[in-house]
């Protein structure tokens, strides 16, 4: 089964994964993790997990879970299912969106214009810094959604593009 | 014969403050600066008044201090630069000066010039000594005339991308192409091609113009290999000038400091000694006073002035811990005109200092800033350890202004010492609900080249490969986690239906429970 895991930071995680138990394998992109929850650690709220082959100390607290000491909390965990996981996680990859509240700065290419992966398509402007949005893939690049100068939101699709 | 005195054992305090230099101190900025100065204002026995944009309502600096004032809308333009604007709060507030902080509007002369004009004192340097280094250009010049060695480059700003294609050939690739105004490293790039120049230009000139209010860029030669070494200076009105050592600010990202230690673990005794006395010229030669910092870059036993900060740094508190000197608090007195009670003999350095910047950004994606809401916060505390924060649970990080939310200093009797204990601190440090730089910290406090000091200001482009693939791989484990925790509880708490809350995952104490049973 293929997930889409956001967490409240923002972080976007995609990938397949078997449930074996209390074990977990998981796939997301090149990397393979396994996961076991191994039961209760020594402290209150805290209980022990297996990554690979290393123990790490995971903690609850209120709504957290708390990774190596880096809180987090889960904001949705989206099924893909196959069929859609097939045909949409092509569709997702056309879709450039923003990773970041800013500004468009720039546009560097047109509608209906080729453009290869790695190229610039557009730059934004966000605390004081500038972002190049480059093409994941090779393509087409069919809408461009935003104008010069335009507020985006996180999340935002900022241009669409047909794979090749 | 003259015995010497260390600050840290002799009982004479470094200036009376037995009356308070003003009654009211206005601070024009916010973050965790506002708070840093707020807390000097307040120790000092006067009263801190500070000011807030519309995304700033409710921050913390605005809770610290003893009063804030709304003072424009969200952008900065309209509010943290705004002279016009925050010189009506000071008249409102009847405030007796004003501190800039940094960034913003911290080396602008005109608005020094308009604070005294209305009647305050302006926390730092005369304007009129301020003027003097018109531009990072003229401070070159400057530099040069005081004796200190700089960069190779013509002293002139470039007006236009063909006369900079001009001089970059003179000057010969690579070069620097930096914004002549302000800090940061905003609008400055390495540049090794012509092909680059032609990008960079227009781009750093527009993002020169944004952040400073001036386009102006000039071009000096490439430092190889450079590390970034700068003195701390501390002048008092009537001539009085000494150097409080130097800090390493080498682990930079896009030309922005990230670690910064004092002393330097790059240079010895000598070089110290030169460095901070070419320092010293640099401020006698044009009268400075209050609290300033020259930037030099070393390379290979050498070192160049790069630029004059007129201003408080934000790692100034490295500097702080291991000299026991309270910079900001220095600062306030010297603007109101005291005498520096102490000389160079006086100063020694004990033991080191780190600091690391906890910014709201994503080190995966190229350290890009991240605005939102602090959802979790807990602050690291105990022996060697200071937070100077901006932020607290519930903050919101507005997305107008840089993405600093605290520094993270740690102090130890030797610098693995410090390391030890930044490690220890930033163990206990955990901010939830933005992406933060905290996870790169911990990397770089591991990482066998930082802990011998082998780095330089290339280091973290070097590390990029390594340290993403652990941050990257981190994600995914808690991408993996967030499945399987959301898998147990949903299955052992059918029957109570607390389990989503608004597409969030709720109650996880019961997945514990569920362990626990299970």
């Amino acid at each position: 089964m293929k997930y889409k895991i956001v967490t409240d930071a923002g972080e976007v995680i995609e990938g397949e994964a078997q449930f074996k138990g209390s074990k977990i394998v998981f796939l997301s992109g090149e990397e393979r993790v396994e996961l076991e929850v191994l039961g209760r650690g020594s402290k209150e709220g805290e209980f022990l997990v297996k990554v690979g082959e290393e123990i790490h100390s995971v903690e609850v607290d209120g709504d957290f879970l708390v990774f190596d000491g880096e809180p987090f909390r889960v904001e949705s965990v989206v099924e893909l299912s196959e069929e859609i996981g097939e045909g949409g996680m092509g569709a997702e990859i056309g879709k450039v969106t923003s990773p970041l509240q800013g500004r468009v700065s720039q546009i560097h290419v047109k509608e209906s214009e080729r453009v290869t992966r790695g190229q610039p398509l557009l730059s934004l402007e966000a605390m004081k810094s500038e972002t190049v949005i480059s093409s994941p893939v090779n393509g087409v690049v069919k809408r461009i959604l935003v104008r010069r100068g335009q507020g985006v939101k996180r999340g935002e699709t900022l241009v669409t593009i047909e794979p090749e | 014969m003259k015995q010497r005195r260390s600050l840290f054992y002799t009982s004479r305090p470094y200036f009376s403050h037995s009356m308070p230099p003003f009654g009211k101190v206005l601070i024009a900025n916010r973050g965790e600066i506002a708070v840093r100065i707020a807390r000097a204002v307040k120790e000092m026995g006067m009263r801190a008044v500070a000011i807030f944009s519309e995304a700033d309502r409710g921050a913390l600096h605005t809770k610290v201090a003893d009063e804030s004032y709304l003072v424009g809308p969200s952008p900065p333009a309209e509010s943290y630069l705004n002279v016009n604007r925050i010189l009506e709060v000071a008249e409102r507030a009847k405030v007796d000066a004003v501190h800039p902080g940094y960034g913003f509007l911290s080396e602008n002369a005109e608005f020094a010039r308009a604070v005294e004009r209305a009647g305050f004192t302006f926390i730092g340097p005369d304007w009129r000594v301020m003027e003097k280094f018109k531009d990072k250009v003229e401070a070159k010049r400057i530099a040069k005339r005081a004796g200190a060695p700089v960069v190779p480059g013509p002293l002139n700003v470039v007006n236009s991308l063909d006369e900079a294609l001009k001089v970059a050939e003179e000057v010969g690739y690579p070069i620097m192409l930096k914004a002549a105004w302000g800090g940061g490293g905003i609008g400055t790039t390495l540049v090794s091609s012509v092909q680059q120049l032609v990008e960079a230009f227009e781009r750093n000139r527009r993002l020169a113009l944004n952040a400073f209010g001036r386009p102006d860029l000039y071009i000096e030669k490439a430092v190889l290999e450079p590390k970034h070494i700068e003195v701390q200076i501390i002048a008092d009105r009537y001539g009085n000038a000494i150097y409080a050592y130097e800090r390493e600010c080498t682990i930079q990202r896009k030309n922005q400091k990230l670690i910064e230690e004092a002393p330097s673990p790059s240079i010895d005794q000598g070089t110290r000694r030169e460095m901070g006395e070419a320092a010293v010229n640099i401020a006698r030669d044009i009268g400075y006073f209050t609290v300033g910092t020259s930037e030099f870059v070393y390379s290979r036993g050498k070192f160049y002035f790069i630029e004059f900060n007129k201003r408080l740094q934000v790692e100034h508190p490295v500097t702080e811990m291991v000299t026991g000197i309270d910079l900001v608090k220095t600062q306030i007195s010297l603007a109101a005109g005291e005498e520096l009670k102490y000389s160079q003999g006086d100063l020694k350095i004990r033991g080191s200092a780190i600091e690391v910047r906890v910014n709201a950004e994503d080190p995966l994606n190229d350290f890009v800033g991240n605005a939102g809401t602090i959802t979790y916060f807990r602050q690291p505390s105990g022996p060697g350890v200071r937070l100077d924060s901006g932020v607290e649970q519930g903050s919101q990080v507005p997305p107008f202004y840089d993405s600093l939310l605290a520094k993270l200093i740690a102090y130890g009797e030797t610098r693995s010492e410090a390391i030890a204990v930044m490690r220890r601190a930033l163990s206990e440090l955990r901010i939830g609900g933005v992406k933060t730089n905290v996870g790169f910290h911990k990397w770089v406090m591991k990482d066998q080249d930082f802990l011998e000091g082998k780095f330089t200001t290339s280091y973290i482009a070097n590390k990029l490969t390594q340290f993403k693939l652990e941050l990257r791989r981190r994600e995914i484990v808690k991408g993996a986690l967030g499945l399987l925790m959301r898998r147990k509880t949903s299955k052992g708490l059918q029957a109570k239906s607390t389990y989503t809350v608004d597409g969030r995952i709720g109650s996880w104490r019961i997945s514990v429970m569920h362990f626990q049973t299970g």
